[in-house]
């Protein structure tokens, strides 16, 4: 037997889990090339003392861009909470996320969403989503920042089309 | 007594492993994989 024998039952295990791997690898990339789910992008680099003299930071909130289909919403967490704290979009409309942090490094998670970002000082993160169903979804730190940690969180009040902006 | 040699002695029950520790496998990564679909695109 030379010293590079490998047995049979083990090529079969060898075989076995490359197999898996191979495939779990291709449907990694099925869901984040054809179906859009993908890790949140740090956009931008951004200088966390001079939000409030930026004309897209200075007034966090959503911003409509197309009516009833497309809206921006821009997203400071800072200790320890998250401005807006509450933000209503209507369903069905892609919302794209812009959230950056005022001091120290935060997290920003939609429950129940595959919505999921660290927010770094300094950066800007990105992650789009349309939210299908109308109601509430809650959002947290995901990050432990101190004290107030728990008690960093939020709502998106998803509401239906006919009723946004009344 | 077996004339099977050390090299040919064939273990048995492993295929059981092997289906169990695959269907596990399968079981638990597809479990978080139709989670992510089913929360939709993220971009």
């Amino acid at each position: 037997m030379s010293a590079l024998h490998i047995d049979k039952h083990e090529k079969r295990w060898i075989t076995i889990s490359m197999v898996l791997l191979a495939a779990f690898a291709v449907l990694i990339g099925v869901a984040g090339f054809a179906l859009g789910v993908q890790v949140p992008t740090l956009e931008q680099k951004i200088d966390p003392a001079k939000l409030d003299q930026d004309p897209e930071w200075s007034n966090p909130g959503v911003r409509e861009i197309v009516p009833g289909k497309r809206y921006e919403v821009f997203l400071i967490a800072q200790t320890w909470q998250f401005v807006p704290r509450e933000i209503v979009v209507p369903a069905g409309a892609k919302v794209t996320f812009y959230v950056t942090s005022r001091d120290i490094q935060h997290g920003f998670k939609v429950l129940d969403t595959d919505l999921n970002v660290q927010v770094i000082p300094g950066y800007v993160g990105k992650l789009s989503y349309t939210f299908k169903e109308p109601g509430e979804y809650k959002f947290i730190c995901t990050e432990y920042c101190g004290l107030g940690h728990a008690a960093m969180f939020g709502v998106i009040k998803v509401v239906p089309p006919e009723e946004y902006g009344q | 007594m077996s004339s099977q040699s050390p090299e040919e002695f064939a273990p048995r029950g492993t295929w059981v492993i092997v289906i169990l520790f695959v269907a596990l496998l399968i079981l638990i990564w597809g479990s978080v994989y139709w989670m992510l679909l089913q929360y939709g695109p993220t971009v």
